[in-house]
């Protein structure tokens, strides 16, 4: 019955923010690309000036310089549709557990607030819930087969959402569990999860978003 | 032939921590190798449901029930016991289900409790 041990379950999957976190480090593979891009052709750039090198070698040099560029900046992309998770909003929920009926303080950052619009601090709880799902399907002889299987479906089960600044730095969003809100739990075939979310439109961008689990008891 | 029972409980709403006291009576007797009475915390959404905690009384009484008899139990709720919860799409609930252990199917007598949260002003 021990609500910290539920915090990290996600219905059977593993606790998904954190992983999807690590795989954003500058120290990554598309970390290292999107820097050694700049810095071969850079390089070059000097070299050539130094020692005017013919230029087909500053042509090959560029070329591999912008294809890293590019590479780094595709698979963080790629990351960002994948995960909806951006790099302009980060968000700080309180240490310790809330409780329903209480005020909590969040801290959100915004690290960079070029082309953000309406941006929003929220709480969102979602519950996920086994359902049985009968399939029906025909063979090429016309046989008839009914299966059923198990399936977690998922569905907000309370959010609220305050609009503050956009201004870079760090601000402190005050938010409210209501009290008839549902409490974390990690079940077998019922689950409820909290998470303190940051969101922002973003000019010609996937709309950017912080989010960080929450543990809220009874 | 299987037993018949009737469960008095006293107090319908319990915080955590809280005794849940009772007593079985056999309206009718049967064929029994043990009694006992259960608490359960229970999950349930349209199509699936899971016992997610129980606790027991121990035997009340081993061997066949005789009509008229009647039990005492006393099972004390977790002092971190969850409060009864329904959703749109799911429910959990404090169940106390008495149980007759017999040959083939065995008698149960189901009784959903409230347990409200413990009231708590504090922010953090």
């Amino acid at each position: 019955m021990d609500n910290h041990q539920r915090q990290a379950y996600i219905c059977g999957e593993p606790a998904m923010t954190n992983s999807r976190r690590a795989g954003r480090s500058i120290f990554g593979v598309r970390g290292v690309s999107a820097i050694l891009g700049p810095v071969v052709f850079i390089t070059a750039v000097a070299l050539f000036a130094a020692f005017t090198w013919p230029a087909w070698e500053l042509v090959a040099i560029g070329v591999l310089g912008v294809g890293f560029f590019l590479v780094g900046r595709r698979r963080h992309f790629l990351n960002r549709i994948e995960t909806g998770l951006t790099d302009e909003l980060r968000i700080t929920p309180p240490t310790g557990e809330a409780r329903r009926g209480e005020k909590i303080d969040v801290e959100l950052t915004v690290v960079d607030p070029r082309r953000l619009s309406d941006v929003e601090v929220g709480l969102v709880c979602t519950e996920y819930y086994d359902v049985e799902v009968e399939t029906t399907s025909t063979d090429s002889q016309g046989h008839t087969t009914t299966s059923s299987s198990r399936e977690t479906r998922d569905a907000i089960a309370h959010e609220a959402w305050v609009p503050v600044e956009g201004a870079m730095g760090v601000q402190t969003v005050r938010l409210s569990i209501p009290p008839e809100a549902p409490f974390s739990y990690e079940g077998d075939c019922l689950s409820f999860r909290w998470e303190v979310v940051a969101r922002a439109h973003k000019r010609r961008r996937l709309d950017a978003r912080a989010e960080r689990d929450l543990s809220v008891a009874p | 032939m299987s037993p018949r029972f009737r469960v008095e409980l006293e107090g319908e709403r319990f915080e955590p921590g809280d005794a849940v006291t009772g007593t079985v009576l056999v309206l009718e007797g049967g064929s029994s190798r043990n009694l006992e009475a259960l608490l359960h915390y229970n999950e349930k959404t349209d199509d699936y449901s899971a016992s997610a905690f129980s606790l027991t009384s121990g035997t009340l009484h081993a061997g066949d029930l005789a009509t008229g008899t009647s039990f005492e139990f006393g099972l004390s709720l977790p002092a971190d016991a969850l409060p009864n919860y329904r959703s749109e799409h799911g429910e959990l609930y404090w169940e106390l289900d008495v149980k007759s252990d017999e040959r083939g199917l065995d008698t149960h007598e189901r009784r959903r409790i409230e347990v409200e949260p413990v009231q708590h002003t504090s922010e953090i």
